[in-house]
């Protein structure tokens, strides 16, 4: 197992090598020029010159590429072009509200799910499979952007329950955050609930036929005992799947909902890099993005090992 | 008797008249107070105005930092900080006396050098000092309130240049300690002597800035920019709110009391909310399309007319803007009121749409049929829709057109390039107090427009003698000279005038619509 596990993450040097890689290169070939964004539309050409000269921006591409990769190995992303400050610093004041903004995602999303799910398979083919049903078909189809602003309509604008934008950390708020981060949150739930509401559906109607649920029922066991400590556990193998893959899906989710409600996030950080193409803060989050994807999957391929006794990887 | 009923109706008077003015005062005094909140849609890089052409960053810090001169509500230039000035030697010296008691954010009164250091900095590298350094000569401290401004030749629009809100263009005075701490780099740390003070900076989040309590503000009556300026509110918090939506719903709960740029297909929906007012301004913007000069068919005057003769202006009006309350045609370059309108600009072929001449002048121009390039940003609905509006006319003559629509960055770069383009549709301030200033845009290789020919050369010419000219009635003849020769040669042109639709809440007071929002002088009820 321990060889596995280290075999696995050495695994992800290529992997992130590749990544740079391309990050690099997309970056640097995608059309506009940064310099003309910052100075704005009517900055003379030797001004424009000048700055570029001043950032680095006029040597050599491969040039430019090798001393970018030297400082990353060292965890020097560079400088921000637009906020004038490290990028690594950046990313580490933006990561806060965006894992706050996936973990409460992720907790909404699973016990909806969960409880939506189980629902479903308990009572299948009744009203309340249908009724579960529906709503995750909801939650799957429903874009974020456009539920963002519907939660915004009804719970900030005619309840007035929350703001509709903005974002005060906790260190200062205190549990005063937590009015930031619910309409967010809940918008990306919805589809996490959905996804994890249909897994669980599917592979409990699997569980329940097999014999010893039946069995389970013969003895008298009473059905909360059936549905959750022995139909539940033995459905969660792809139900974790689907939710270690999803945690990754839901933190690129938060580019749109970050930008739409105005949270300083990693998202919104992002959105605004590629809007005035600074371009080493668009490098850190697209390698920050595949470093969490990597790092989840093999956290979710160690967890089957950990759920599942059968599976032996020595 | 008599005596008696007098003197009881001066004590009547006099009790009358404590009580007004005891009434007026604790009004007054009612009024300060209170944090604005208000949702822009742009960030910006920094809050450097020197260091950039983003005149959003200019619009927030003209609360921090003033002008020697500024304009007032009828594009009056007024001294500001300075107190008087005196032109010498037919336009080659300006003496500039400071007002005295100016203090500045850091306790410091400003004076000459303060004014030195910030200008010379701002004739380094302000767009605005760079147009005003290859004619300057020298600025001098004749004592601590009093300096003098010599140039190598006549420079008429200096004083205009100084006060001008186009592209950050404005001189301001910054303390003269931080201009040493700064140089030429970004400044981060701002010390002016405007009614607000910087506080806080949040990139992409806000900016916030408080009240200067010892601001000291100008003896004249305050008319927009110029004149006193009475800083009411506690503070003022600049939100950077990007989605439009968003913007509208903070002002529709209360969040916001001022939201910039929302969309202006809601304009009845706000009309009916009784917290809520429309702000329309004008003059805002002009609809410019611009040729590339260099590029063929557009190499050619004829061709570039023919695309006048063929657009029918009203009609994208409506296709890019959409209700005729935020959009009028205009040929002109300044609109009516501004010193320098010429109210026949372009008769004869503005809005004259005849596709008929247009294909005659096309053959006249030896267009090939070549497909043309509309080069335009997808972001804006008034570029996306009036490119997209522009195809479809220019398609209905027979002429090839390939939209190109891409976001900003791309844009801008695309632009700057002499081939692959050969129309971009752009906005333009309308504000512009000094007909100099198109001198950026106008004229041999100016800007994007890769014009070079015997016609740009003799609008070089035209803006040298306007150049020169300090008497207004000549220079106004200039003008005319140069609005003519625009719409004959037309290496550009304005399609029409339009408003962005702006909204506040109704208990934001006095708020007045200037060409960049203003918050001095407004109060919370």
């Amino acid at each position: 197992m321990r060889n596995y596990i280290i075999k696995r993450i050495l695994l992800l040097i290529p992997i992130l090598f590749i990544v740079a890689l391309i990050a690099f290169f997309i970056t640097n070939l995608m059309p506009g020029d940064p310099v003309r964004v910052i100075l704005g539309n009517m900055a003379a050409e030797a001004e424009i010159v000048r700055v570029k000269a001043s950032l680095g921006l006029d040597q050599p591409l491969i040039v430019r590429f090798f001393k970018w990769l030297a400082n990353i190995v060292r965890g020097n992303f560079g400088d921000s072009l637009y906020l004038n400050a490290p990028v690594s610093q950046v990313l580490a004041e933006r990561i806060r509200p965006t894992f706050l903004i996936a973990v409460f995602a992720e907790v909404f999303g699973i016990t909806a799910g969960l409880l939506l799910g189980i629902l479903a398979a308990v009572k299948h083919r009744k009203f309340l499979d249908q009724f579960s049903i529906t709503i995750s078909l909801f939650g799957i189809s429903i874009p974020s952007f456009w539920l963002a602003l519907i939660l915004m309509y009804i719970f900030s604008v005619r309840l007035g329950w929350f703001p509709v934008s903005g974002y005060e950390p906790f260190a200062e708020a205190g549990l005063g955050t937590f009015k930031y981060i619910v309409l967010p949150a809940v918008t990306l739930a919805f589809m996490q609930a959905g996804l994890i509401a249909r897994m669980t559906r599917s592979a409990m109607l699997d569980t329940l036929k097999h014999d010893y649920i039946r069995t389970a029922k013969s003895k008298g066991l009473s059905t909360y005992s059936i549905v959750f400590k022995h139909a539940l556990k033995n459905s969660m193998l792809p139900i974790i799947t689907v939710i270690g893959h999803n945690f990754a899906v839901l933190l690129g989710g938060t580019w749109i909902v970050e930008t739409i409600f105005v949270i300083p996030g990693t998202g919104f950080m992002a959105i605004n890099a590629i809007m005035r193409r600074d371009i080493p803060v668009i490098q850190a989050s697209i390698i920050f993005v595949a470093l969490i994807y990597v790092v989840l999957n093999l956290l979710v391929d160690l967890s089957y090992a950990f759920l599942n006794p059968k599976i032996r990887y020595q | 008797m008599k005596k008696k009923l007098r003197l009881s109706l001066i004590v009547l008077l006099i009790v009358f008249s404590l009580l007004i003015s005891s009434t007026v005062l604790a009004q007054e005094e009612d009024r300060f107070g209170g944090t604005l909140n208000t949702a822009f849609q742009m960030s910006v890089a920094h809050l450097d105005t020197d260091n950039s052409t983003d005149s959003m960053i200019s619009a927030m810090m003209n609360h921090v930092y003033e002008g020697l001169f500024e304009f007032d509500e009828n594009l009056n230039l007024t001294p500001h900080l300075a107190a008087s000035y005196e032109i010498k030697e037919n336009g080659l010296v300006y003496d500039v006396k400071l007002r005295e008691d100016v203090r500045m954010h850091n306790g410091e009164l400003m004076d000459a050098d303060d004014v030195v250091a910030s200008f010379r900095r701002w004739l380094e590298i302000n767009n605005g000092g760079q147009l005003v350094a290859p004619h300057f000569d020298e600025i001098e401290k004749l004592d601590q309130y009093n300096i003098r401004f010599k140039f190598e030749e006549v420079y008429a629009p200096f004083l205009n240049i100084l006060a001008s809100p186009v592209s950050n263009q404005k001189f301001v005075v910054r303390a003269e300690e931080v201009i040493d701490e700064f140089g030429t780099d970004v400044i981060d740390r701002h010390v002016g002597t405007g009614p607000y003070k910087y506080e806080e900076w949040v990139p992409d989040q806000k900016l916030v800035l408080t009240r200067f309590e010892d601001y000291t503000p100008s003896p004249r009556e305050g008319s927009f920019f110029a004149g006193e300026r009475i800083p009411y509110l506690n503070k003022i918090v600049f939100n950077f709110i990007p989605d439009a939506q968003v913007r509208v719903s903070g002002v529709q709960t209360g969040q916001f009391h001022f939201a910039e740029e929302v969309p202006r297909d809601q304009y009845q929906i706000f009309k009916m909310d009784q917290n809520i007012k429309n702000v329309i301004i004008y003059p805002d913007r002009m609809s410019m399309l611009i040729f590339n000069n260099a590029e063929a068919p557009f190499d050619n005057k004829y061709a570039r007319q023919a695309i006048a003769y063929a657009l029918d202006f009203e009609e994208l009006g409506y296709a890019m803007i959409g209700d005729p309350q935020f959009w009028r045609l205009e040929s002109a370059l300044h609109e009516k009121g501004n010193p320098w309108h010429v109210s026949d600009a372009g008769s004869g072929i503005y809005g004259v749409y005849d596709p008929e001449k247009a294909k005659q002048l096309l053959e006249r121009a030896g267009y090939d049929g070549q497909p043309l390039v509309i080069l335009s940003g997808q972001d804006n609905q008034m570029e996306r829709q009036g490119a997209i509006a522009i195809q479809d006319q220019l398609e209905k003559i027979g002429i090839d057109v390939e939209l190109q629509l891409f976001d900003r960055p791309t844009v801008v770069e695309r632009r700057a390039k002499k081939e692959g383009w050969h129309m971009h549709l752009s906005p333009f301030i309308k504000v512009v107090p000094d007909p100099q200033i198109h001198q950026g845009w106008t004229g041999t290789n100016k800007w994007i427009t890769n014009w070079d020919s015997k016609d740009s050369r003799q609008m070089d010419q035209i803006f040298a003698e306007m150049l020169r000219e300090v008497d207004y009635e000549q220079r106004y003849k200039i003008v005319e000279r140069m609005q003519a020769e625009l719409w004959d040669s037309v290496p550009y042109f304005n399609i029409l005038d339009y408003s962005r639709l702006h909204i506040r809440r109704t208990e934001l007071k006095n708020f007045q619509a200037g060409w960049q929002p203003f918050f001095w002088n407004t109060y919370l009820e």
